[in-house]
């Protein structure tokens, strides 16, 4: 049984080491519903890593994760990724096959049943999504990086998910695609899904996330909305950039 | 898992049959290989192909003129053995000599030549100019003089030898004469007894007859050999093998099907690297579905395609070489199955185990590339040495190859105990690389 009281997704003391050399160590935040927390970091800091604990594509070597107040296992639990919408960074599409029949594909892999019409309405909600209608029965390889974009978080979208991974999902999309991302993730912010954003454009972030969780070395160094953050480096009224290099410093990073 | 494996598969063979190129290439170079290793070996081996015995390329100088020179050159113009080309003793008032000859070979022109001394019909040793170190074309020439010499000497040939291998064996010559002494009356009562038996018409007309009777005209130096040598034969083959099939042919086909199995799986199989690269295994991964019907989709999707690609390949040998499928259908299509299983489990083990594209090609090539030599792929086991052919045994296409060869050349059923074994180790081999690949894959792709 779900709790409706409870965050749509708690994460407590998250750990995971790659060897000897570890990425993420004692994370913890909550998210809830209809709540965008962007996580920011340099490089290395941990934030692919930590989303791939939660989406169960590594498995967690400590810590533990609860959805809606339930343990969550996705790395184990084929169920408990059906609450799960995740944009990968690469464009994880099919070129060989056209904007439908990618969305079609992955709708079916997401259980949407043909009979009944179900999965093609997620296909049309997917390609109106994207904004792709007109472009439904493309190759994928004839597309530009911004319509890929589009289509990739559409994909993500396709079984309206409760809990939406997003990472860095606007990397090399122009301005027209990325106002068309911007707008479609405010309106599943508005149909009450929960987002986890990693984006390294303070932009982005500052537009789209009502929290921001900073994290460096694979710890997380600070939570807060974007203010809340300024005030804790001293500097109110700061922007996001700056108040994230006085969090974290201004040495390069190379995720050594 | 299997609804999940069975749209995964559908996809995967969506976008094979989408790349048109990758497809054609995929059905088009094993049928090329295919052609040009039988082709080549039928001809080789002088069957089914339309083609003999290669050729033996042959220079000829006639500085004798006589009939037994005349019937030597006649004997080898007709033989399949000899590409001859005759040097005019005269041309434009110039007279060929032997160092004519000797400069033809020198050269390259020819890698034999044979020069019919004045006498040769009287009994002179022909010569034979030759570029050593040809030993192969020298054994297959041999056959043909040999024969044109019968033609040309008739029995004469026979005493000739009998009295050169006496010598060879130490007789004086000065002895010889007491040879000559007591075989001469033989020989002339022999000649006699046969010029009798002709015109009485005892004689038989067919092959071995008629090479005993005269010793002229129509010698056949193997019918001879058949007839004087004291051993029966008998050709014992299965009912219904096709004869213009050989056992040659038989196995290149079977041979350079599996090994361009081994390479068009492998090429399938190698979506897996294609999907992890691209990103979209981590999306299938991220799927609410059980993970391994990923691995099971690739396992399906590679041997449905090798089971159609085999059977192409077995029905155009069919067309092109007179291989007969059609009578060993149920035989060709069990072992094609239990094939392309082995195969399979090989392709995803590959794909599995290597960690980029160039990886799974270059390790690949290799192993293919070994096993066929090994296995029997490229030519049969029977010219190896004794240790390769048990070397041969650990290797996937010998099982296959030798399966096929059961059904072709022996027209052995599948149920047969023998292909039966074959067909058990095959698919032993399967789930072994099979079960080693999901172990793998486990590993690699979901131990996170």
């Amino acid at each position: 049984m779900t709790d409706a009281s409870a965050p749509l997704l708690e994460v407590s003391e998250l750990g995971y080491a790659y060897g000897e050399r570890v990425a993420v160590a004692g994370l913890g935040f909550t998210l809830a519903r209809g709540e965008v927390l962007g996580l920011l970091g340099p490089n290395g800091a941990g934030k692919t890593t930590a989303i791939s604990c939660i989406c169960g594509l590594l498995t967690p070597r400590s810590g533990s994760l609860r959805f809606q107040g339930q343990p969550f296992e996705p790395h184990r639990t084929a169920a408990d990724r059906v609450h799960l919408g995740v944009v990968p960074q690469e464009l994880a599409l099919y070129d060989g096959l056209s904007a439908r029949q990618n969305l079609r594909f992955f709708g079916s892999l997401h259980g949407l049943e043909t009979k009944g019409g179900a999965l093609d309405e997620a296909v049309d909600r997917g390609l109106s999504l994207s904004g792709l209608a007109s472009r439904a029965d493309d190759k994928v390889k004839t597309f530009s990086g911004g319509m890929k974009r589009r289509l990739n978080l559409a994909v993500a979208m396709l079984g309206e998910p409760e809990l939406a991974l997003l990472d860095e999902p606007m990397v090399g999309v122009d301005p027209q695609s990325r106002h068309h991302i911007f707008e479609s993730i405010e309106q599943l912010k508005t149909d009450g899904r929960g987002m986890l954003y990693t984006s390294h454009s303070m932009d982005e972030v500052e537009r789209l996330c009502d929290r921001i969780a900073i994290l460096d070395g694979g710890r997380l160094v600070a939570t807060g909305t974007a203010d809340e953050l300024a005030t804790r480096a001293g500097l109110d009224g700061a922007d996001l950039e700056r108040t994230f290099l006085e969090l974290t410093g201004h040495s390069l990073r190379d995720g050594s | 898992m299997l609804r999940a494996a069975w749209i995964m598969l559908c996809k995967d063979l969506r976008l094979f049959l989408g790349d048109r190129v990758a497809l054609l290439l995929a059905v088009l170079l094993p049928i090329v290989l295919v052609t040009v290793f039988g082709t080549v070996m039928s001809n080789m081996a002088g069957g089914g192909g339309g083609g003999g015995m290669p050729a033996v390329d042959l220079m000829l100088l006639d500085e004798d003129g006589s009939d037994a020179s005349r019937a030597f050159v006649e004997s080898l113009r007709e033989s399949d053995g000899v590409d001859l080309t005759i040097v005019l003793l005269e041309k434009d008032g110039i007279t060929r000599t032997r160092e004519d000859l000797a400069a033809y070979v020198h050269d390259g022109e020819t890698p034999f030549a044979v020069r019919l001394p004045s006498g040769f019909g009287e009994g002179a040793d022909l010569e034979l100019l030759r570029d050593p170190g040809r030993d192969l074309s020298q054994q297959l020439l041999s056959i043909s003089l040999v024969r044109a010499l019968f033609e040309a000497r008739g029995e004469d040939l026979i005493w000739d030898i009998q009295r050169r291998s006496m010598t060879a064996a130490g007789i004086p010559d000065e002895w010889m004469q007491r040879v000559d002494a007591f075989t001469t009356p033989f020989r002339l009562a022999m000649e006699s007894l046969f010029e009798d038996a002709e015109q009485e018409g005892l004689l038989d007309d067919d092959e071995t007859g008629a090479a005993a009777s005269d010793g002229g005209g129509d010698l056949d130096f193997a019918a001879i050999l058949d007839a004087v040598l004291p051993m029966q034969v008998a050709d014992i083959a299965p009912e219904g093998r096709d004869q213009n099939v050989t056992y040659i042919i038989a196995q290149a086909v079977s041979g350079m099907t599996v090994m361009m199995l081994m390479f068009s799986l492998v090429g399938y199989a190698r979506s897996l690297l294609e999907e992890r690269d691209q990103g979209t295994l981590r999306r299938l991964l991220l799927a609410p579905v059980d993970r391994r019907a990923v691995l099971l989709s690739k396992f399906l999707g590679t041997y449905v395609v090798g089971l159609i690609l085999t059977l192409i390949l077995f029905v155009y040998a069919s067309l092109l070489f007179e291989l007969d499928v059609a009578s060993h259908f149920d035989t060709v299509l069990v072992i094609s199955l239990a094939t392309a299983a082995a195969t399979t489990g090989f392709a995803i083990l590959i794909c599995a185990t290597c960690n980029t594209d160039k990886q799974a090609d270059g390790l690949s090539t290799i192993l293919i590339l070994t096993m066929s030599a090994l296995g029997g792929a490229w030519f049969p086991l029977m010219f190896m040495p004794e240790f390769l052919q048990t070397v041969a045994r650990f290797t996937l296409p010998f099982w296959s190859i030798d399966a096929y060869q059961q059904a072709f050349w022996n027209g052995k059923h599948w149920t047969d105990p023998t292909i039966l074994a074959n067909l058990g180790v095959l698919l032993g081999l399967s789930a072994a690389l099979g079960w080693v690949a999901s172990i793998v894959y486990r590993r690699r792709y979901l131990a996170g």
